[in-house]
């Protein structure tokens, strides 16, 4: 009994010793030309006797051998290891690495498609979020426009998780208050920070409803998860491959029924499959429309709804975009304050809430019954939501389950 | 020929060089095995490594620190296993494998096992085939149970529960089957797992089952454990 406790004790001091890891600065933008992405083949999960019923998406389950192996392979192609994240739903373990230009690193990926031990290489792409934050534009709340309170008779997205891969949410915000069902940072080991993209977009979806303040999310009972992949700076807000990627890893350990990406940058292989996988489980996957074409990513994706400004040009739409409004929507912002918003990253946070209030009318309508209920069907030309005199969504919310 | 001995080491090396070796050492404040304890309810300690690659082969060598009947004294436990695991789907791989366990004074508790298993993220269903258990034991079929959910970035719950059936070694009144359950929290603290789980077991008495053991282990015991993989 007495070497049990010294044991205990042994144990619980051992570990209340242990330091923890200092917490690094977010990423910063401009190395991204000067990082790669690699893929290493990882073995299955197996039986192990010493796991002691240990499973779960745990990232510091073989963090050592990882890091072991991507500074071996780094060091052998002359480039420095920054991070490593295993990536279980693509059976890969996706490494971080820095070359000393953009020139060596177009170089070293060359090198590295050709090693075998590598399963792919990809360069690291940059993504923003779609706002422009013009503060009280217009006063034009999309909730009137499309009839929130008719529609709330019907469905609050009560029992549906939304995905918010964003920068991070001001979780104690008087009107998202109890919203998070869980949060978790991607960008470094801090707490989750209230950034203001991310505020506003979980207020637009689902903020409180009938408590007298603020706003009322689109899908006001709705829980969501809070995915840091992005942070703030002073030039705008940012993400890149990897963070996404970490963030969309976890989206698919939690299968949500919806995921709502506000954000746009180039096809990203890594992304692309993640993505895939996440179509292949059946969430809804919202995409903003980034009004620069050479943007690919998320919403020319197939199987995802993309959606842009209602006031956006016809030049160039992606196929089957839909339109909702993006300008003066009122958002939480950090601090417990309040803001009007304009970007097509706020038109995709209200779609996400109707899809969300969709999927709780019919839980198991897919992409393309979403996307019929969501607008009129058959028009060649981008596809308008919410506009009154159309009034899509009682109609089509209703004809979605028999679709 | 000399060129296919080249290509078999080139192959060999390949496959080294894409294979993972990694382990861990742990300290718990019992060992328990399916419910029982195998350290006379005290302390124990162990270690594993393990060599996997990427085409679903693997293999390891398990050693844990016991004290088994009839005298209790300080012995060692060794387990060998190998195994091939094969992905399905994103989510989920089946297995299968074998394992021997051997102790360093005790041989006649030394006996193989065969496993097969489904596995994901979240979940993991084993189920296992033992012709002797324990060398003295009758045949058994266990099959087991185990889940974890991430509660936040460090802390997990876990689950677990198992079903020991043995077909044969018959004792009088004493059920065929044996039940186990686990149910605790795991946190990640720096390098260190952490788990504190409370363990049940009950149904039919161990000694029909062939267990190592005379004394009446508890039922129930609270176990903590720390644990340091690399």
């Amino acid at each position: 009994m007495l070497r049990t406790l010294v044991i205990a004790a042994c144990v619980v001091a051992l570990a209340a010793c242990v330091s923890m890891p200092p917490q690094p600065s977010p990423p910063s933008a401009q190395a991204a030309d000067r990082q790669l992405l690699v893929m290493l083949r990882t073995p299955p999960p197996h039986f192990r006797p010493d796991r002691n019923y240990a499973g779960g998406y745990d990232p510091s389950e073989g963090r050592q051998t990882r890091r072991r192996l991507g500074a071996r392979l780094a060091r052998e192609h002359g480039l420095i290891l920054l991070d490593a994240w295993p990536m279980p739903s693509l059976g890969v373990d996706c490494l971080v690495m820095q070359a000393d230009d953009p020139a060596a690193a177009r170089e070293r990926m060359r090198e590295l498609a050709r090693d075998p031990r590598v399963d792919w290489v990809q360069p690291m792409h940059a993504f923003h979020l779609l706002a422009h934050n013009d503060p009280l534009y217009s006063v034009q709340p999309a909730a009137r426009a499309w009839h929130l309170d008719e529609l709330h008779k019907r469905a609050t997205g009560r029992g549906i998780v939304i995905a918010e891969v964003d920068s991070g949410v001001d979780m104690k915000h008087p009107d998202l208050r109890g919203q998070v069902a869980r949060s978790r940072n991607f960008v470094d080991d801090g707490p989750m920070p209230a950034e203001r993209h991310g505020t506003e977009v979980a207020g637009i979806i689902a903020a409180v409803a009938g408590n007298g303040i603020g706003i009322a999310g689109v899908a006001p009972q709705a829980r969501l998860l809070a995915l840091r992949a992005c942070w703030q700076s002073r030039s705008g807000a940012a993400c890149n491959s990897f963070t996404l990627a970490k963030a969309l890893q976890f989206v698919l350990q939690a299968d949500p029924q919806v995921l709502n990406l506000s954000l746009g940058g180039p096809r990203d292989r890594l992304l692309d499959r993640l993505l895939d996988l996440a179509l292949e489980q059946g969430i809804s996957v919202v995409g903003a429309v980034d009004p620069d074409p050479a943007s690919g990513f998320p919403a020319r994706h197939p199987g995802v709804l993309a959606v842009a400004n209602d006031d956006a040009g016809d030049d160039d739409p992606v196929a089957g975009e839909l339109r909702a409004p993006g300008r003066g929507i009122p958002a939480t912002t950090p601090g417990g304050g309040w803001d009007f918003v304009d970007g097509s990253s706020f038109a995709a946070a209200q779609v996400s809430g109707l899809v969300a209030l969709l999927r709780e009318i019919s839980p198991r309508a897919d992409a393309v019954q979403l996307r019929a209920a969501l607008a009129r069907v058959g028009l060649d030309r981008p596809i308008a939501l919410g506009l009154p005199a159309k009034r899509p969504m009682p109609i089509d919310g209703v004809r979605a389950p028999r679709q | 020929m000399r060129r296919s001995a080249l290509a078999c080491c080139a192959l060999l090396f390949a496959t080294q060089a894409l294979a993972r070796v990694s382990g861990s050492v742990a300290l718990l404040t019992d060992y328990r095995y399916r419910g029982i304890s195998l350290s006379d309810d005290s302390s124990a300690a162990q270690i594993d490594l393990d060599w996997s690659a990427p085409d679903g082969w693997y293999a390891g060598a398990f050693a844990s620190s016991v004290r088994l009947a009839p005298y209790y004294h300080d012995d060692a436990q060794g387990l060998g296993y190998a195994g091939y695991a094969r992905r399905i789907d994103a989510d989920w791989n089946w297995e299968a494998g074998a394992a021997y366990a051997g102790f360093s004074r005790h041989h006649q508790y030394d006996y193989p096992e065969a496993y097969l298993g489904l596995v994901s993220a979240p979940l993991q269903f084993r189920i296992h085939y033992a012709p002797r258990y324990f060398g003295q034991g009758p045949p058994v079929v266990y099959a087991e149970l185990d889940g974890a959910r991430a509660l936040t970035d460090h802390w997990r719950l876990l689950g677990h529960i198992g079903v020991l059936r043995r077909n044969g070694g018959a004792v009088d009144g004493v059920s065929r089957h044996r039940y186990d359950a686990r149910a605790g929290v795991g946190a990640r603290i720096g390098a260190f797992d952490l788990q504190l789980a409370w363990v049940a077991a009950g149904g039919g008495k161990y000694y029909a089952f062939g267990y190592p053991s005379i004394r009446i282990s508890r039922d129930n015991a609270v176990v903590l454990s720390v644990s340091r993989a690399w």
